[in-house]
């Protein structure tokens, strides 16, 4: 390597930070159990491997449980070394698990007004009152014996418990 | 006067220049009339003060030993071993770098710097030089590394004692807030305080006849 080769590459060295602004690309070894943290081994040997790095995703929160092998992208904050990350997947990067924690998500457009099914509250509103009406209709002699129809609605909640509205 | 001592022959520098800067390693560069090649260590005695040092490279020139040298054990510019820490502390990463780097550690490091937490560390393929930048970087509070006159690494922050040489200003350059002092015994040191002016960095020079040390001021550039 010649000399001028060394000085420029010492020059970039000069900026102690530099390295600390690059992103790389790294497999995932690991996860932790709240999902929020990942251990990862960089393809770049002169990176260690890394546990227990905070991971990252593009939409504010959203826990992804990942396929081990997974490809993603670490780096540091402001450059500093005490500051590293994990965000960004590759294509391959598949998901075991998605949770997404926020009180309405909608699919298919903009203002979706048709719910895929009722969350639990409303679920246990909905059973209660097919209860009573069930109650009310079998002393009536309308329908069978109460019992079997609140069995029935117990099963409900199975069938009605998500919470996502679509366009 | 800056002599070498190699291989426990002491010679007298021809001429020699010795960059102390305030962060980072000590350099020199000496001519000695020898005329085999050294390698490894070798110890600059600058003013009666021992500094255990590491040739960098050398050759002969003209019949004369021309050598650069760095202050320690020459280890600070090797590539350190990559390593990820949670949870760990300024003399956790410190302790391993300097003790990768094969070189040692002063007892007068500040100790509320060095138990100082860091979440995380990633130590990356860099040399351990850099690392030392990095870590001060991170440490903040006008921290500093550098290698002491006895070859130790300090890590830390100032604390500005006084100048213990007698110096006499021979020139000066105020446009870059610099200074040629005289003195007899060339013991300026960086991190030291002049009339109340801090040292930044100071070159000691000898070139056989009146030594010189041309000081660059911290306060001018804080």
């Amino acid at each position: 390597m010649s000399r001028l080769r060394d000085a420029f590459r010492a020059s970039q060295g000069a900026d102690p930070m530099l390295r600390y602004g690059c992103i790389y690309r790294a497999k995932v070894t690991g996860q932790s159990s709240d999902l929020q943290r990942v251990s990862v081994r960089p393809f770049d040997e002169s990176l260690p491997s890394m546990a227990d790095i905070p991971l990252r995703h593009g939409v504010p929160g959203i826990k992804v449980q990942v396929a081990p092998g997974c490809t993603v992208q670490i780096g540091w904050d402001d450059r500093r070394p005490d500051r590293p990350f994990a965000a960004l997947w590759s294509a391959e990067a598949s998901a075991l698990r998605v949770i997404i924690s926020c009180p309405s998500i909608e699919l298919g457009m903009e203002n979706a007004t048709e719910f895929v099914a009722k969350g639990t509250s409303q679920t246990a509103q909905l059973v209660a009152a097919f209860t009573t009406i069930a109650t009310a209709l079998t002393s009536l002699g309308q329908v069978p014996a109460a019992l079997s129809l609140t069995a029935t609605a117990a099963q409900l909640p199975m069938l009605l418990s998500t919470k996502v509205r679509v366009g | 006067m800056i002599t070498a001592t190699i291989a426990g022959q002491q010679r007298t520098a021809a001429r020699a220049s010795l960059m102390l800067p305030r962060s980072g390693a000590w350099t020199g560069t000496l001519v000695l009339d020898q005329d085999t090649i050294p390698r490894g260590a070798i110890t600059v005695t600058l003013s009666g003060v021992d500094m255990p040092a590491w040739i960098q490279r050398c050759e002969l020139v003209k019949g004369m030993l021309a050598m650069r040298v760095v202050g320690g054990a020459g280890g600070l510019g090797h590539v350190a071993t990559p390593k990820h820490y949670r949870n760990p502390t300024v003399r956790h990463v410190l302790n391993d770098l300097v003790a990768g780097a094969g070189e040692s550690l002063s007892a007068a490091c500040t100790a509320s710097v060095l138990d100082l937490p860091l979440g995380y560390w990633t130590t990356l393929g860099l040399t351990n030089g850099v690392l030392l930048d990095a870590l001060i970087e991170v440490a903040g509070g006008g921290c500093v590394w550098r290698v002491l006159h006895d070859g130790a690494v300090f890590l830390g922050t100032e604390t500005w004692p006084m100048c213990p040489a007698e110096v006499r200003v021979m020139d000066q350059d105020a446009g870059n807030a610099s200074q040629v002092l005289g003195t007899d015994s060339l013991g300026i040191w960086p991190g030291t305080t002049i009339a109340g002016r801090r040292v930044d960095v100071v070159v000691h020079e000898f070139d056989g006849a009146t030594p010189r040390s041309r000081v660059w001021w911290a306060e001018e550039h804080a």
